[in-house]
Parts: structure tokens; sequence; C-alpha cells
């Protein structure tokens, strides 16, 4: 059965999917380690009952194909009556797509970077990553203007303040950290109804975005996270969409909203280390499926409970 | 007009440049394989299926949801 889930939450929850974890976890490739740092990353085989079959953590495919049939070759070996728990571990399940707002506005997140003079010869040319971002329904229904051709909205602050400093961000080759309020220089964002069709109410996006920060932190991964040096970041870009709303359904039919703008700065796991000085980079938002309920990447942040 | 003038009036975000900049960004199908293995999006919901299944669980596990920003 395939799963793919997030490391951190799963190696701290208390309850049943984090004590399973943890004991496959320690059986596996970095069972015991805290340098140079803790995580458990990586892709596991094992039985339900929590044996390891086995693990590693690369994309190269030999070695993960080796992996597999490591796995399975043990699986087979492995009796039947050692396969499946004879209970589960105990305790209550917290996850955060309990709070995934299915009554309000749940969107995809992708960035890329934009075309420039001098590109990587590698993969860091091609990346591409994905978010999600929230709206409970009391908040989306915030963003619809009047509903009637010329009305306007200005998109209040508070969302646009979460939308540039938890999306906004440039993790377009990995991970990221989010910004603080601090550094939301400038976010403005106006709704616009171009058409009205019985319940339909279609409108224009148009706005800005510019954050800054500055501090110190490593932008290396590990090669400078024990001596950081100072630095710089943020991201400075224009925002065009377009949107379709039911409001007999009170559901989004749909939305489309891109940045693009330009970047600059790095974080210690975001793959710009060498490639600090400023660069065009886009953001698509985008309606999720029906289905679609993993949590954003900073939804701890967005004070929701 | 210089390189890096011309470059940056390109990258532009205007109603005739949106589609070409959208379509820059979104994942291109070939580049969406990897979700075609039939992820579960936690791994408690692909252990209860291994035991229901007799099936081995294989867990995907990073730090970023993997099916996310990772």
């Amino acid at each position: 059965m395939p799963a793919a889930d997030e490391v951190h939450h799963l190696q701290r929850v208390q309850g049943p999917e984090g004590t399973l974890f943890r004991t496959i976890a320690e059986q596996g490739h970095y069972g015991g380690r805290t340098k140079p740092t803790n995580t458990r990353q990586g892709v596991y085989a094992a039985s339900a009952s929590g044996i390891l079959l086995a693990s590693v953590n690369t994309n190269d495919p030999a070695k993960m194909r080796a992996m597999l049939e490591k796995a399975l070759s043990r699986w087979e070996e492995l009796p039947k009556e050692k396969r499946a728990p004879q209970e589960w571990p105990k305790g209550e399940r917290v996850r955060w797509e309990d709070l995934c707002p299915s009554d309000g506005l749940v969107l995809r997140v992708h960035t890329r970077d934009l075309p420039r003079e001098k590109t990587p010869e590698d993969w860091r040319a091609q990346a591409w990553n994905r978010d999600f971002a929230w709206f409970r329904k009391d908040e989306m229904l915030s963003l619809l203007p009047e509903a009637k051709p010329g009305a306007q909205l200005d998109i209040p602050q508070p969302l646009l303040v979460r939308l540039a400093r938890l999306h906004l961000l440039d993790f377009v080759r990995g991970q990221t950290w989010l910004l603080e309020e601090k550094n939301v220089e400038k976010a403005e964002l106006r709704a616009t109804v171009e058409r009205v069709e019985g319940e339909t109410v279609q409108f224009r996006l148009e706005g800005t975005v510019r954050t800054s920060a500055e501090g110190t932190w490593p932008v290396r991964g590990f090669a400078d996270m024990e001596r950081p040096g100072k630095q710089t970041r943020g991201y400075e870009g224009k925002l065009l969409g377009r949107a379709r709303f039911d409001r007999a359904k009170e559901r989004f039919q749909a939305f489309e909203l891109v940045a693009v703008g330009r970047r600059w700065g790095g974080t210690q796991y975001n793959g710009r280390g060498d490639d600090l000085a400023e660069a065009p980079m886009g953001h698509v938002f985008t309606l999720a499926g029906s289905g679609e309920r993993v949590p954003p990447a900073f939804v701890w942040a967005y004070g929701w409970r | 007009m210089t390189t890096l003038l011309a470059l940056l009036l390109a990258q532009e975000l205007t109603d005739a440049s949106f589609e070409k900049w959208r379509d820059h960004v979104l994942p291109k199908s070939e580049e969406l394989e990897w979700a075609k293995v039939g992820w579960r999006a936690s791994f408690w919901e692909a252990a209860v299926e291994a035991k229901e299944k007799d099936k081995p669980i294989l867990l995907w596990a990073m730090n970023g949801h993997p099916l996310a920003c990772t």
C-alpha cells in the first residue's frame, strides 16, 4: 500500500500513526541519528505490524529498486501471523487535514522559475513545486465583490498578508521558511466584477506584493548551518487572475491567479545557496481537486484550531 | 534593445501573457508520472489498508508532504 506523508508530523505526533511510524523508522536508515539533523526522511517498506522490510533515502533509481527488491524478498519470508498487528497502538489521530475547509476554498499553488539569462544545467532548470492554500468559508465569501458589473472589492489585508508570507515564497527547488507579518511591505489585490449571469459572478483579480526580510541564517543546507551569514530574501511581483463563483451553491467554478515577479536570497534548504541574486519566479493558484486535503506547508501558521 | 531589457519586458504579466505564464508554471503531464502510483495521502490510511489486504506498506516520508511542498 503506497502512502506519502509528512515526516516531521509523523516523528512528533502522539497517537497510533506516530507510534507506528517511529517504531518502523528507528529500524531504518536513520535510526538513532541526531546529527546533522534528526530527520527520518526516506522511503520505508514495512508490515502493518511495524516490522521494517527495508528503507532508504535516495532519488537514485538503482538504489530505490534495490531497496524495493530487498523489501519484497523480506515480505515473502515474513510469516503471515507476524504481518498484521494484534491491535493498533493506542491514542487518537490528530491531523491537520481535519481542518480542511471543505465548504470553503482549497487551492493548489504551483511555482517554477521563469526564463532567465543563465539557467543551471541540472535538475534545477526544470524544478517546480506544489503547495496548497486554504480559505475557510467566511474567508472565501470575503473575496467576493457585490454581484454587479464593475463592482470592486479590495481583498481583505489579513488574507493577503497570509498569501504573501506563507505562499508567495521561493519553494521552487525545495522547502523554505515562512516570512513574518513585518516582512510584508505591500500586499494589494483588487477584485472587479466583469460579468453576472444568473447566479454566476465572473471577476478579475489584479494586484501587487512585495516582501523583504533580513537577518542571519544558513543558505547552503548543512554546509553553513554552524556558521550562518547575513542574508536578505524577498519577493516582488504582480498578480493577475480570473475567477467564477456560483452564488447559489457558494462554490468557485473556476479560479486562476498567476503571480509573476522577482525573488532574491535563499533559505537553508531551498537550493539557492549559489543562486541568491534577483531572478524571475512564477506562482499559479488553481482550484484543487475535490479529494485533495493535503494541508498547506505552513498550515500551523494560519492560526486555525 | 539589450538582452536584459528584452527579457524583463518579456516576463511582464499582462492579459496577453497570462496564459503563457500560467502554462509555463503548471506541471506538464510528463512531470506528474509519480502521481500515478496511487499514493494514499496519509501513512495511517495505508497501514489500515495493508492490514486488511495482507500487503506491505510503502511509505514515502519527506520533510514537507510529498504530495505537496517538499
